[in-house]
């Protein structure tokens, strides 16, 4: 009988890749059991069983007990027992139970890291049994071509990546230990003191990103403009006109502002000096996740969560390397030529690639940052059939990214010109691109700030064409977006590549944050500070980061998953028992932001009928039913009020009906596209002519 | 008794008739009063209102400002 091989992979269609790569004759076969697809590939006289899982299989659960806080004691159980959501799950455990009966030999080929090497080991523990743990074999790839499959087949080590999965168990250990007890805590505190249930949630990394938010949203809150004064002048050198900068870029009083203008006013300049300066800008490197996150907001402006998904369907594709990745560094062992001829047979990408291959040598420039498991992402070189808009846009910024980092610097010419007008020293500036080097490959996503000058002499003299000094105030921090948070996050290294996005979610999911540019709600920073003043290690940044350090120790074989959790519980008891004994004040202070917000979320806008009050979402006690009224109804001086739609959700948009002045609401139902819509029934907008036409 | 802060709900603190940070926005306001001294040559209550005209004014600054002004008015 032909040896058999069950090989795990993480996504039906990375199975689908693997198994077209591993069977000899390139077609595997496909079936199916209780709904699970699974390939039989020929290899080497073997059979090979080439099974998939969702992801992970395997979470953890509270072992017996209530639903109370502290926790500590857990277990692993199948997923479809913790989420209801997951219950395609149960068929893919079964199946995968099965089939490994009669299997001799076992391989994880999950994506290398830390997820993937843990969605293996579990499945290999709970499904298999736990000796194909130990006879376990690990397949290590960067990306899903054929070529990189076979190879990773033909060269993996003999046994498992265990110090990686312990690190992967021990952090989604710690995850779950914190998590679960400081939500509890958090939603408990509200429940025992008041009665009223609201879910509210707080992570070992959730807490300290939410802290960073809150600083700045003070920062900003309480932010107090000061005036300054720039000097705005102009010269006219033939037709054209050049900005001068004056020699201090702010000036600190109006009188000092004005006396500059009148002294340089309708007089002319003379050049005093000319520098030339050469000036090279090296490429960027390739990106790592949390750069192509970043660069995909701020170029495209796609949320991190939109960019991952692109890349991890451009990855499952066999487009780009596996994108979950820290490095910035592309390793000697990738063929560079061999991608680049890979990308030559597209025509978007021809001429760069046919630029680079001319080179006698390939040096990418490399970033600082490295990933063990894997190189920058990069594309495979492999062409792409069709693609959606998304993972098209990504596709290109990552495929330029590449071969910019391989291309020369730019080079560029600065000229800066002293202009001396009574006493008072402007300059002027130009630069000019004399070598483009890689901006040529990343044109799309680079600003290039270029300026010629026309020829200037030191002597030569310049009239004054305007001169102005407009009033500026000092603008207060820009709040964070996406981008520059998970760029925060990253820096003060506090969790990982996989979930800081699901972080930033979770905070916006909560109403602890609005969406787009991070603006902490007053829920949220009423969380922060209660927890500032009671448990500030909730907080603490510190604390993450050492942890973090403990599980990259882990990873490393220099600590043991065991003791690491160990220590977290240790750190997590006091907190708690703190926490529990001002249970009460914590409760009641949550309540009142809770109460707050909520009121917040239920304003639709001013009131035109009193033009003091505010419109605002009631629900009726009696019936269930909900309209809209004015705040001032209680106080008996307003009975403005407006029928609702009863289905859907109703939000604010900040706007008044410009024909009736009543609220704007956009209305949301699943199902139906949302609406706009005025609340106002007789407004003249929806009053319709002889004719039936809207007027 | 517990004291609540002149502006909003929160408690005030032990110093001031402003909660934390409605007091911090008042020191700031107090800082940035010199700089626009020194500028425009304003007085405080030229100044207030300057700062309630700013969009980049943060809206605890703001609140202060606005309170100080209507005190101003009352007072």
């Amino acid at each position: 009988m032909r040896e058999r091989t069950l090989v795990i992979c993480e996504k039906p269609t990375a199975a689908r890749r693997i198994a077209q790569a591993l069977d000899e004759s390139g077609t595997p076969e496909e079936r199916q059991l209780k709904g699970a697809p699974y390939f039989l590939a020929r290899r080497q006289g073997g059979v090979l069983v080439i099974v998939s899982a969702l992801g992970h299989l395997f979470s953890i659960a509270q072992d017996g007990g209530t639903w109370s806080y502290p926790v500590y004691n857990y277990k692993w159980v199948p997923i479809h027992e913790t989420d209801r959501k997951a219950s395609r799950t149960r068929d893919f455990i079964e199946a995968i139970g099965a089939l490994s009966r009669d299997v001799e030999r076992y391989v994880s080929a999950c994506d290398y890291d830390m997820e993937g090497s843990l969605i293996a080991y579990m499945i290999l523990l709970h499904v298999c049994g736990g000796e194909s743990v130990s006879t376990a074999r690990r397949m290590r790839y960067s990306t899903l071509t054929p070529e990189d499959i076979v190879k990773a087949w033909e060269t993996m080590p003999p046994s498992l990546d265990l110090p990686l999965i312990d690190a992967g168990r021990s952090r989604h250990e710690i995850d779950w230990l914190f998590g679960i007890n400081l939500s509890r805590a958090l939603t408990l505190s509200v429940k025992n003191s008041t009665g009223f249930y609201k879910t509210l949630s707080m992570g070992r990394v959730q807490g300290p990103t939410l802290g960073f938010i809150k600083e700045r949203e003070i920062e900003i809150r309480a932010f107090v403009p000061t005036p300054y004064w720039v000097i705005k002048a102009e010269i006219r050198i033939g037709r054209k006109r050049y900005r001068l900068e004056y020699s201090r870029p702010r000036i600190d009083t109006a009188k000092e502002a004005d006396e500059i203008v009148r002294a340089c006013q309708g007089k002319k300049g003379t050049v005093s000096s000319i520098e030339e300066r050469r000036r090279e800008q090296p490429p960027w490197p390739p990106f790592s996740l949390g750069d192509l996150q970043r660069e995909a907001y701020y170029k495209l402006r796609y949320s991190p969560r939109t960019t991952l998904r692109a890349a991890e369907e451009l990855y499952l594709k066999a487009l780009i390397s596996y994108p979950r990745t820290s490095s910035q560094r592309l390793p000697p062992s990738i063929d560079l030529r061999g991608i680049l001829r890979g990308l030559r047979k597209s025509r978007d990408y021809a001429e760069l690639a046919e630029a680079l291959l001319f080179q006698p040598s390939l040096r990418p420039r490399q970033g600082k940052r490295d990933d063990p498991t894997h190189p920058a992402v990069h594309p495979t070189g492999r062409m792409p059939s069709s693609l959606g808009r998304v993972e098209a846009r990504v596709y290109d910024l990552i495929c330029r990214r590449f071969m910019a980092s391989m291309a020369g610097p730019s080079r560029w010419l600065d000229v800066d010109a002293n202009v001396d007008v009574e006493g008072h020293r402007f300059h002027l500036k130009g630069s000019t691109i004399i070598e483009r080097g890689w901006i040529a490959f990343y044109e799309p996503y680079v600003k290039k700030r270029e300026g010629e000058l026309p020829p200037l002499k030191e002597g030569q003299t310049l009239p004054i064409s305007r001169i102005d000094a407009p009033r500026n105030v000092t603008k207060p921090p820009a709040r964070f977006n996406p981008g520059s948070l998970l760029g925060l996050m990253e820096r003060e290294n506090i969790g990982t590549k996989a979930t800081r996005t699901d972080v930033m979610e979770t905070l916006v999911k909560r109403g602890y944050v609005r969406g787009g540019r991070l603006e902490v709600t007053d829920l949220g920073l009423s969380i922060v500070e209660t927890l500032e003043t009671y448990c500030p290690e909730i907080l603490s940044v510190a604390l993450t980061r050492e942890m973090e350090e403990d599980l990259e120790a882990i990873q490393a074989g220099d600590a043991l998953g065991e003791a690491v959790v160990r220590k977290a519980v240790d750190a997590l008891r006091p907190i708690l028992a703190e926490f529990k004994s001002v249970e009460g004040e914590i409760g009641l202070e949550l309540d009142k932001a809770i109460r707050s917000e909520a009121v917040r979320a239920s304003i639709l806008g001013p009131c035109p009928g009193c033009g003091t009050g505010e419109i605002r979402l009631i629900e009726s006690r009696r019936t269930g039913k909900r309209f809209a009224g004015c705040t001032n109804y209680r106080n008996g001086s307003c009975e403005k009020s407006y029928p609702l739609p009863q289905r859907g959700r109703i939000k604010a948009t900040g706007r008044s009906c410009p024909a009736c002045g009543a609220p704007v609401v956009n209305v949301v139902r699943r199902g139906r596209r949302p609406w706009t819509l005025c609340l106002d029934p007789d407004c003249p907008t929806k009053r319709r002519n002889e004719d039936g036409e809207k007027m | 008794m517990e004291r609540k802060c002149e502006i909003c709900a929160r408690l005030g603190t032990e110093s001031s008739v402003y909660c934390v940070h409605h007091l911090e926005a008042y020191n700031h306001l107090v800082e940035a009063y010199e700089v626009w001294r020194n500028a425009l040559g304003i007085d405080w209550a030229g100044f207030l209102r300057e700062i309630c005209a700013q969009p980049e004014t943060g809206i605890w600054a703001r609140e202060v400002a606005e309170s100080l002004i209507e005190a101003g008015r009352s007072g």
